[in-house]
């Protein structure tokens, strides 16, 4: 399925659940996502992720709504743990494949959803530097530390030295981009024509439609 | 020196976007290099049942992509521009709330840009920078009544959590920015044409 129409019915879903104190439903969501990573042969430690991850802010939400809630405080708390796995599962659809999709996901929002080349570029482009940048903030403390200061969250000088580097490498960046032929406003032309299958659109109608479905007999 | 780009254009300019997106990467980091130190809070705060508030001291400072972006591209949308790019990069990274991550980066865009809106867009600094940290706290508070299930709290719980998050955000999306902003104009990186 194209990786634009998953996310769109994944965030459409994922925006209904904020609204549905259901645990049967989340259960059900979680359950559906289950049977596709079983299909889509996920890795053990992916397992392992998407198990352990929710589980601090989980846990965070039902003590504190078991201790220091009101009216149906305790459906509330059950509610919660299993929606914050429902989100973490039914994203996990998308991000989980995103390295290999990340591609066509890019092509797609510039082809078919019409967004301006600059924000897909640009969105490509930065994307690649995360490793860098990632390098850069332990190089600012670690540079810090060598004068005898220690950059903590709370001092601006942090905030300001990453900024000097993002102002720097957004104008390099930028110049590369404009150097290697990438005009703006241009209209482009495409090596790789994405088209939306047919049936990916069908797949995309029925999944909102049964889930829709789902909520009609008010149960939850 | 970075030159940006005239508020009053209304497109927008290659070198913004690549700005705006390399600051929220870099405010979207640093935080992510704190997530031990969240989760350790949230940890130690789980068995009393007082984890939300781990949440509601450290939301400031993973709003500050939007204001940051605001004051550097004075230009509306930064904020929210600023805020979406940096929700999809702790998604990108293995954020714990998966695709609601992205969900509540556009509902806090939203809620740090109003606070420029109300000023018609004309104050980007303390003033601005302030109003922009109030209703930052307003607004991502109705939507946690609803996502966070704090709709079904004690009203105690509720005004303690949403001065935490009001101290938090007047902090990190308030006198922090100002600070940084200050730094960055004795400096004179940035010029606008």
């Amino acid at each position: 399925m194209n990786p634009l129409m998953k996310f769109g019915v994944i965030m459409i879903i994922a925006l209904e659940l904020t609204f549905i104190k259901s645990v049967t439903i989340n259960l059900i969501v979680i359950a559906v996502s289950a049977v596709l990573y079983l299909i889509l042969h996920l890795r053990w430690r992916q397992w392992l992720w998407l198990c352990l991850l929710p589980v601090l802010p989980g846990l965070g939400s039902w003590f504190s709504l078991m201790y220091f809630g009101t009216g149906d405080h305790v459906h509330m708390a059950w509610v919660m743990l299993s929606r914050v796995y429902a989100y973490l599962w039914l994203g996990g659809l998308f991000t989980l494949k995103l390295n290999d999709e990340r591609d066509i996901f890019l092509a797609t929002l510039e082809q078919r959803a019409h967004l301006s080349p600059t924000f897909v570029y640009a969105l490509v482009g930065v994307l690649n530097f995360m490793p860098a940048v990632n390098q850069q903030i332990k190089t600012i403390r670690v540079a810090a530390q060598m004068r005898g200061m220690t950059l903590h969250i709370w001092e601006p000088q942090l905030y300001f030295k990453a900024i000097l580097s993002a102002i720097r490498w957004s104008q390099s960046l930028a110049e590369g981009m404009v150097s290697h032929g990438f005009t703006e406003g241009a209209q482009r032309t495409h090596l790789e024509a994405v088209t939306i299958k047919r049936l990916d659109w069908v797949i995309a109608i029925i999944a909102l439609i049964a889930f829709q479905l789902l909520l009609l007999p008010h149960w939850y | 020196m970075q030159t940006v780009s005239d508020s009053k254009r209304r497109h927008w300019a290659l070198r913004d976007v690549l700005l705006l997106a390399f600051v929220a990467v870099f405010i979207g980091f640093i935080f992510w290099v704190l997530g031990p130190v969240y989760n350790v809070l949230a940890a130690a705060l789980t068995p009393m049942g007082l984890a939300p508030f781990a949440n509601d001291l450290l939301l400031g400072g993973w709003m500050m992509a939007a204001p940051l972006a605001s004051i550097l591209i004075r230009q509306a949308g930064a904020g929210l521009l600023g805020e979406l790019f940096a929700a999809a990069v702790e998604m990108l990274l293995g954020g714990q709330w998966g695709v609601a991550t992205l969900l509540s980066g556009l509902v806090q865009g939203i809620a740090s840009e109003a606070g420029f809106a109300v000023l018609a867009y004309k104050d980007w600094h303390w003033r601005g920078i302030f109003s922009s940290a109030v209703t930052g706290a307003v607004i991502t508070f109705i939507w946690s009544l609803f996502r966070d299930g704090y709709a079904s709290y004690h009203i105690g719980l509720l005004v303690a959590l949403f001065l935490t998050r009001f101290v938090s955000l007047l902090f990190f999306g308030g006198v922090l920015v100002v600070a940084i902003q200050k730094l960055i104009e004795k400096a004179g990186v940035l010029r606008r044409d």
